[in-house]
């Protein structure tokens, strides 16, 4: 039994060391717990920091309005929503990168089962992202929302970190010597923004470049904004009957909470229109008042200066734009 | 609790340790040890169902000691058919209620007669097949007197409900686990090691073999329409691998823990996607299931109809033909019901009962033709084509195991033998067929050992390690990827 023993430990010395390092280090951010959630380390899930940041500050704050979608509902911050508010509404922005109509539904439930009163909220959809297909992003969100066990979730992060040799390097080398080498530049020095620690409003650090000289910083990425077509396009068919019943339960939540909910279908630089008949299911779910379509053609997409570099995202101006429209306007005039 | 969940990576180590250095001078508080935690691996899932095991397991145990007792007297016929009523009754509420009653209703429909249907909501306990079966042995063995019911309440209780094998087996018969609970386990380093290793080869072919496979087999049979026969054919040659990969891997985890503590729990699997016909095929898959299949139902059905038949033939066809036909027919029926409550599992098993028929009918033929033409059953022609055969058969059966009904089963088959059959399959994921060509040659290549990672004879330990840690490496490696349950404990 004595050599038995032995020869256990000696094999998993190995097996110890990396998980040590791997719980040491903690390069998502998904072991330990954190009052402020910087990215400049590597890109962490921001499905998973909304949660952890919601857990942590609800009680103090008692949230009551929420902004859900993907990166995209990042150009919506709480701190601008707020003007347009009661005085007694709190916001949080709960998103995540990539989110799915999935991840926006559980997020509700789960804001609904912590007994949360949902005054406000405001769900940013995306033309490209919210209903696709294979869209898995919420196997990155935090366990509470994607339903896998304490332990799923930290082997998902544990294999994803194992599976890196740059990344156990890095985490290593970083964390002894606090030294940033050339080697790490995929995981370190990102520092592309910050996430509040109270609403959990994504700040990007580009805004002030931008606002300073915007030339000079679009022309760096100049090729991304490439020529568009004048005629709109129409994205195909995306609602199926499943999201379709994710959407009715969204709305059984809000009804029953008697939320004033927002649904917005963001612009994005390659002018798509959302579609016809996913228009008309989402209006006939959360009424028509309650849609405001931004896609296709319109001031906002027209002007390359609404989106960030990456022509991705629009900026923050542009959400704050869209919501004083909103609020401004019962019913969208941007068509 | 799953062999593959990190709450059984604490459990493991918690009960070895227990095990051998607490209880270890006492083999009646080592047997209640592994009961206990045997209820709570169970109960781990839902307390409710332990519970019913706990019920039907002293239940059992009551019912074998009064059908011992009775031994001279009629009681003992009404007590093993009570205990018989018991375990299938159980089994027939929780697993074939809704199966039956909708299947009635369904019949009474042709009739012109409209049912409402009056389906329940029964949870389904993982392992119930298993569990009720293993307990149907018991009582049947000590009906026969091939088992002695006189003995320890938490020997008989641990037999009935041991953890490695409660889910999804191998059905270890109580008189071969019995006598081994009974007697003082000695820890052996060799076997403790060589279970250690069966367990990382099961882990391997679950996690990054059948779980890997299991993306794509969803993916394919989901959206068959939408697929050409090509990709379908992929579908189903990966499922082939993935449900083999699955539930080997977790005969071997099972066989593993077993021989970490002192067991030696029967072999369920040798590599039975080597076997040149489907007899051979049966004789290596799912060994356990098919020997207690053919122990207590084809060989009692064969033996009773031997005695109506008085015969020489039965409509043209030889008595001995005729008895295998009856006897393989209502065997395979059970067998496929025994998988699921769906047609499509009693299809599976009668496909199977067909081509065991055909093969036993074409023996006496196929010598002749090979004397006539001097072909020897080892050319390796012949050996390669009739494996083909066999896999074939194998595999147009597992269409209907997996399908969710008959008419998506056809639809797959159809699909599969269309044009589409030769366009380049739109589903080709070169990474995972490259790891699964490894795994069939690693099993090919050990393909006479009792599992593949049996590399004890291998000189150099820095060689024989290399190995685990490249298959542990693998293993967490894949782990990131949505941890699937295991295929056989649902049935």
């Amino acid at each position: 039994m004595k050599l038995f023993i032995k020869t256990i430990i000696i094999f998993c010395i190995p097996v110890i060391i990396l998980v040590g390092v791997y719980v040491w280090g903690d390069p998502f951010k998904v072991i330990h717990s954190y009052d402020i959630y910087l990215s400049d380390y590597i890109m962490l899930s921001r499905g998973y920091v909304s949660t952890k940041v919601f857990l942590k500050n609800n009680k103090d704050y008692h949230y009551n309005s929420f902004i859900f979608g993907s990166s995209r509902s990042t150009a919506f911050t709480c701190k601008e929503w707020q003007k347009y508010l009661a005085t007694d509404c709190s916001a949080f922005s709960y998103g995540a990168w990539n989110e799915s109509i999935e991840g926006i539904l559980r997020k509700i439930q789960f804001i609904d089962s912590m007994g949360n009163i949902i005054k406000n909220a405001i769900i940013v959809i995306d033309t490209d992202m919210t209903f696709k297909k294979n869209n898995n992003s919420i196997d990155n969100d935090h366990y509470l929302i994607s339903g896998k066990t304490f332990s799923q979730f930290h082997l998902k992060y544990f294999s994803e970190f194992i599976s890196n040799f740059r990344l156990m390097r890095t985490c290593v080398d970083y964390k002894l010597f606090k030294t940033r080498r050339s080697y790490m530049k995929d995981f370190i020095g990102m520092n592309i923004g910050d996430l509040d620690p109270i609403n959990n409003d994504w700040l990007p650090n580009n805004e002030d470049k931008i606002i300073k000289d915007s030339v000079e910083y679009y022309s760096k990425s100049i090729n991304k904004f490439y020529k568009r077509s004048k005629t709109e396009m129409e994205s195909g068919t995306q609602i199926n009957s499943d999201d379709s019943l994710k959407l009715q339960k969204i709305n059984l939540i809000f009804r029953k909470q008697k939320t004033h909910a927002i649904i917005i279908i963001g612009p994005l630089y390659d002018q798509v229109r959302f579609n016809k008949k996913d228009l008309q299911i989402l209006q006939s779910v959360f009424g028509t008042e309650n849609i405001f379509d931004f896609s296709g053609i319109n001031d906002i997409t027209e002007n390359m200066y609404s989106f960030s570099s990456d022509a991705i995202h629009y900026r923050g101006r542009t959400g704050n734009r869209i919501l004083k429209s909103i609020y401004k306007l019962p019913q969208s005039t941007m068509k | 609790m799953l062999f593959n969940s990190i709450d059984f990576a604490f459990f493991l180590p918690i009960v070895f340790i227990l095990y051998w250095f607490v209880t270890n001078r006492n083999l009646k508080a080592q047997n209640l040890l592994l009961l206990i935690a045997s209820y709570f691996f169970y109960g781990w899932w839902d307390w409710r169902c332990l519970l019913l095991l706990i019920i039907i397991s002293t239940s059992n145990y009551f019912v074998g000691k009064w059908i011992d007792r009775n031994d001279l007297n009629n009681k003992k016929k009404i007590w093993f058919t009570a205990g018989l009523v018991i375990n299938i009754g159980i089994l027939g509420i929780f697993k074939y209620y809704n199966f039956f009653v909708d299947s009635f209703v369904n019949l009474i429909s042709l009739f012109g007669y409209n049912l409402s249907k009056a389906s329940a909501n029964i949870v389904l306990p993982l392992g119930i097949s298993f569990y009720t079966f293993l307990s149907l042995s018991y009582l049947i063995d000590i009906y026969k007197k091939n088992l002695d019911a006189d003995r320890n309440i938490i020997e008989v209780l641990l037999t009935l409900s041991f953890f490695p094998i409660i889910l999804a087996g191998p059905i270890q018969r109580p008189s071969s686990l019995l006598p081994q609970i009974a007697k003082k386990r000695v820890f052996i380093y060799d076997q403790a090691v060589d279970g250690l290793r069966q367990i990382l080869w099961g882990l391997f072919t679950k996690i990054v073999i059948a779980d890997k496979l299991a993306l794509h087999v969803d993916d394919i049979f989901h959206n068959v329409s939408a697929y050409s026969g090509s990709t379908l054919l992929i579908g189903i040659i990966f499922y082939s691998l993935q449900i083999y990969a699955d539930f080997s891997g977790y005969s071997n985890i099972a066989i593993g823990i077993g021989k970490i503590f002192g067991f030696n729990l029967m072999q369920n699997f040798a590599y039975p996607y080597f076997s040149r016909d489907i007899t051979e095929f049966w004789k290596r898959w799912h060994i356990s299931l098919t020997t207690w299949f053919r122990d207590y139902i084809f060989l009692p059905i064969s033996f009773n109809v031997s005695w109506i038949v008085k015969n020489d033939r039965v409509i043209f066809i030889k008595t001995e033909m005729f008895i295998y036909i009856v006897a393989s027919i209502i065997t395979w029926f059970l067998t496929g019901l025994w998988h699921g409550a769906n047609f499509t599992f009693i299809i599976w098993g009668m496909i199977h009962g067909f081509f065991l028929i055909i093969y036993q009918w074409q023996k006496s033929p196929r010598k002749k033709l090979f004397k006539k033409f001097g072909i020897t059953n080892k050319n390796p022609i012949v050996i390669i084509i009739e494996t083909l055969i066999t896999l074939i058969i194998v595999m147009i059966a597992w269409v209907f195991f997996r399908s969710s009904s008959i008419h998506q089963a056809n639809l797959f088959i159809a699909g599969i033998f269309s044009s589409s059959l030769f366009s380049f399959p739109q589903v080709l994921p070169k990474k995972v067929i490259l790891i699964t060509i490894l795994f069939i040659l690693a099993e090919w290549l050990q393909r006479n050992k009792q599992y593949a990672l049996q590399v004890e004879n291998v000189k150099y330990r820095i060689v024989r390690w290399g190995i685990y840690y490249g298959i542990i490496v693998l293993i967490f490696l894949s782990l990131g990827d949505s941890q699937q349950s295991f295929i056989y404990s649902k049935f």
